[in-house]
């Protein structure tokens, strides 16, 4: 409290209006924190964002939601589509998803322990930005082995806790199929399936500088597989003309799987790993993998973070158990984040 | 009572505002809270990836103004304090 009193901190004049009383700091554990101007019906989506992304291969509208007056909850719904040739993308229409649309809601839960104001200042104290003056933040301080000195401190002192998340997606996708119903190819279908695939998810981050992230997550799905497609030439209108069609020969099958999958997403100075074991249920089998990030990802000038390198994967169910290869995938920094 | 205006811009994952221990807001956005007349002490705590950016700001009253702006650097996070009167 001394270390408060010199940045002149008083905390017992903070009063908070709500509903006409008048609360001390000392109620302040059992009431919300209300801004003033909110309107006493309480509105549980406490923010909307709205955003469109197109790129080469899908075109995406997402709206975001925050619920809550601090906004621990968030969620979304996202509608996509492969990205049109030419003209306008339409994700969704009158007649529903598009070929190949995709419709995910999402739901996450997000939360970290707050450092008190003694907290903050106490840590801070003592240590200078490249000038030499006192620093206000974490990030000002000048050295970074005084930086790990901090985390370790307010880590083994049990101040700063790991922050963690809990979320689930479900997400519908339409694919559009084209198949002849045996091999006389006398009759074409066209059908429509849906796919549905939901996740549940959990993380926190661990390591004495909160940068390594350890994740759960289940995963439940179907998927429908066309069966090889050949081209042959067929009747146009009956007639002797003969054109040339791509088609598979026998409706897609359907396949149902789940995954329980633990990963670890670690990031070091120019190198990162991934590890990770899941649980194919339906196959009974597990698959073990390790991706290491060695290269870093460059649009035009600007840096990606690392997104490449190398894999090994071990398979309990295969012919060849191991496998290794190259990879260029998602970031890095991506993947350590609580979006999944 | 003077109402005081806060404004948090962020693309980290987590972040946390507090004025004199209370919290005003966890995620970016606007928000008013109503305070005595006296000292205060807004505090931050933002958590993402290096490269994240965020903008800490009190816009309102003018005399108790603030911007604080901050890229995350390898650590990833980032903790601290303003003192402001009213």
């Amino acid at each position: 409290m001394c270390l408060l009193s010199s940045f002149g901190y008083a905390q017992e004049k903070l009063l908070i209006t709500q509903t006409g009383e008048t609360l001390t700091v000392e109620d302040l554990d059992e009431v919300a924190f209300v801004p003033s101007g909110v309107s006493q019906v309480s509105n549980p989506v406490s923010k909307i964002n709205l955003t469109s992304t197109i790129g080469e291969t899908l075109a995406a509208a997402n709206i975001g939601f925050q619920f809550g007056k601090l906004g621990l909850w968030s969620g979304n719904v996202e509608i996509a589509s492969p990205t049109a040739s030419s003209g306008n993308t339409n994700p969704i229409g009158l007649d529903g998803l598009a070929s190949d649309g995709k419709i995910t809601l999402g739901l996450q839960f997000k939360n970290w322990k707050a450092l008190t104001t003694n907290e903050i200042i106490g840590a801070l104290t003592g240590y200078k930005d490249k000038d030499g003056k006192q620093v206000t933040s974490f990030v000002e301080i000048a050295s970074d082995d005084d930086k790990r000195k901090i985390l370790n401190k307010l880590k083994q002192e049990g101040k700063l806790k790991s922050p963690w998340f809990v979320g689930g997606t479900f997400t519908i996708n339409q694919q559009d199929f084209k198949y002849a119903t045996d091999n006389t190819l006398s009759t074409i279908m066209s059908e429509d399936e849906i796919t549905v695939n939901f996740s549940l998810y959990g993380g926190f981050y661990v390591g004495k500088n909160i940068n390594s992230l350890m994740r759960a997550i289940v995963l439940r799905k179907n998927s429908f597989n066309a069966n090889p497609t050949n081209d042959y030439f067929t009747p146009f209108n009956g007639g002797p003309t003969l054109i040339k069609q791509s088609l598979s020969i026998g409706a897609p099958s359907e396949s149902e799987e789940t995954e329980i999958s633990v990963e670890n997403v670690t990031a070091w100075e120019g190198v990162g790993i991934n590890p990770s074991v899941t649980y194919l249920v339906n196959a009974e089998t597990w698959s073990f993998n390790l991706p290491i990030y060695l290269m870093t990802g460059k649009k035009g000038e600007k840096a990606l973070g690392l997104n490449a390198g190398v894999y090994l994967n071990y398979l309990t169910d295969a012919d060849d158990h191991f496998t290794a290869g190259l990879f260029i995938g998602s970031s890095l920094s991506d993947i350590l984040r609580p979006k999944n | 009572m003077a109402k005081v205006t806060i404004r948090l811009e962020s693309s980290a994952d987590f972040n946390i505002v507090r004025i004199d221990d209370v919290e005003v807001m966890r995620a970016p956005g606007t928000r008013d809270v109503e305070l005595e007349p006296g000292n205060h002490v807004l505090t931050w705590q933002i958590k993402g990836q290096q490269g994240d950016k965020y903008t800490l700001e009190i816009t309102a009253p003018e005399s108790a103004e603030f911007t604080r702006k901050a890229t995350l650097d390898s650590f990833a996070i980032d903790f601290g304090f303003h003192s402001f009167e009213l």
